[in-house]
């Protein structure tokens, strides 16, 4: 057991995002439920066991669970065509934003326990232990939920080893369908 | 380990040919895709991989999805987030938090600065008013309170912190947190015998805790004690009444760092910076 650094905390801002983004599906959730993690976090000394990354994953998990969950509930305003910033969409890192954002909303898609799972493992990059002890779930439960939510995650994305290799050229449209 | 051998068992009784959803199988096939399996069940299983064209479709499948979770890594927090969580993080927040009770009350603290007042006034008298204080006084000070909450690491660079001794012409102070974990948990400045004496207070995860002085002006007398040296600088190892010390000179000015329940081994270590003592 130790206290929780929070000069420490700024290297983990990314993988949270990623991970915020996946289970809320919209970029603009992610910056509310990351900020507000960090909030509750900050708001008092912490002793944490093991790694701060699944001290924080378990904090996401908490926030989106007991705020995220009833927000989305309610109706979504989406951006008019005035908000959109001008982009050149033939720059190849642009591509590659789109392709993970593409991804990441595929992830926010998955039921939740599926979605937890591999937002976890794949996306925060927890071992399988620190995952589940982050969920409070048994580990073997854990890799049958990981390896189902990928199922998912590559039937809905068929050709993407190719369309990475060719930088997104023809890619074919996504089946969605992964409830 | 034990989850991982468990499984490796598993996987090895399991027969070869078995087109079946096990469990078993879907633990090992992630495992397998993203290298979280042992390398011994790793064989073990790309061996049946080999044989049953279902579960090369299988691995393939958990292999894309690991490949695909990875081209997400790119994806970057937005400036706004980040600066609205540094401003979260910021170094007086947690100045405050390493505070009791949460909250920096000074007044708490006047009776240990009217004690240490006393003592430096009692250690003067015997000394008959001496114009030049002593690395004893200056200890006692390294044991006290703190005034202030903690500095802040200097962005400018991870080892040092964002304050300067006064009367010094700028000696800063280190920053061990990187590469010794201890963190800087307060501050004090003192003026003894018409010399400002800045002191820096640090404290390890174990609670154990140093106080880091350093005395403007000219150098003090150094005291009695086991000398080290590193990189050309003598550094004194002495022991005063239920504290140790190491004294040595920066920039021509006295150092301190003095502690309780702290070996003089980790005090020479702090006050070399981690370098090698000869």
């Amino acid at each position: 057991m130790r206290r929780l650094d929070p000069q420490s905390l700024g290297q983990h801002i990314d993988p949270m995002y990623r991970a915020a983004w996946a289970l809320c599906g919209s970029r603009e959730d992610a910056e509310d439920l990351v900020q507000e993690t960090f909030t509750r976090v900050l708001a008092k000394p912490r002793i944490i066991r093991g790694d701060e990354r699944g001290y924080l994953m378990q904090a996401l998990r908490n926030t989106f669970a007991s705020r995220f969950r009833t927000e989305q509930r309610r109706p979504k305003t989406a951006p008019t065509s005035d908000e959109y910033e001008p982009v050149d969409t033939h720059s190849p890192s642009l591509q590659r934003s789109a392709e993970a954002a593409e991804i990441l909303q595929a992830i926010s898609e998955l039921p939740e326990d599926f979605r937890l799972a591999i937002v976890a493992i794949d996306i925060v990059g927890l071992s399988y232990g620190e995952a589940a002890k982050a969920l409070g779930i048994k580990e073997a439960t854990i890799t049958t939920r990981l390896y189902r939510a990928r199922q998912r995650i590559a039937t809905a994305f068929p050709d993407v080893s190719r369309a990475q290799g060719s930088a997104g050229r023809g890619r074919s449209e996504p089946d969605r369908s992964l409830r | 380990m034990r989850g991982t051998i468990r499984l490796m068992i598993r996987a090895m009784r399991h027969d070869g040919n078995s087109t079946s959803s096990s469990s078993t199988d879907e633990d090992a096939l992630a495992r397998l895709a993203d290298g979280m399996l042992s390398a011994k069940a790793s064989n073990e299983l790309r061996a049946r991989v080999e044989r049953s064209p279902q579960l090369q479709a299988r691995l393939r499948e958990q292999e894309r999805a690991v490949a695909l979770a990875r081209v997400t890594m790119d994806t970057a927090a937005p400036t706004s987030l980040r600066t609205a969580i540094d401003g979260l993080i910021e170094p007086d927040r947690e100045a405050r938090r390493e505070m009791p009770r949460g909250r920096w009350r000074p007044w708490l603290a006047m009776p240990a600065v009217l004690a240490i007042a006393a003592v430096i006034a009692v250690v003067a008298l015997v000394r008959g008013g001496t114009a030049t204080p002593t690395v004893e006084q200056t200890a006692h000070l390294a044991l006290a309170a703190a005034m202030f909450p903690a500095p802040a690491a200097n962005r400018s660079g991870s080892y040092v912190l964002a304050v300067h001794a006064s009367g010094t012409g700028g000696i800063p102070f280190p920053s061990y947190v990187g590469h010794t974990g201890w963190k800087a948990s307060g501050l004090r400045r003192d003026t003894l015998q018409r010399r400002q004496v800045t002191t820096v207070f640090y404290r390890a995860s174990s609670g154990a805790r140093v106080g880091y002085s350093i005395v403007g002006g000219n150098a003090l007398k150094i005291p009695a004690g086991r000398t080290r040296t590193v990189d050309g600088t003598r550094y004194i190892v002495s022991t005063g009444e239920k504290y140790s010390l190491v004294t040595w000179r920066r920039d021509g000015h006295t150092c301190v760092i003095a502690g309780r329940s702290v070996t003089s081994g980790t005090l020479l270590r702090l006050a070399t910076n981690g370098e090698d003592t000869t």
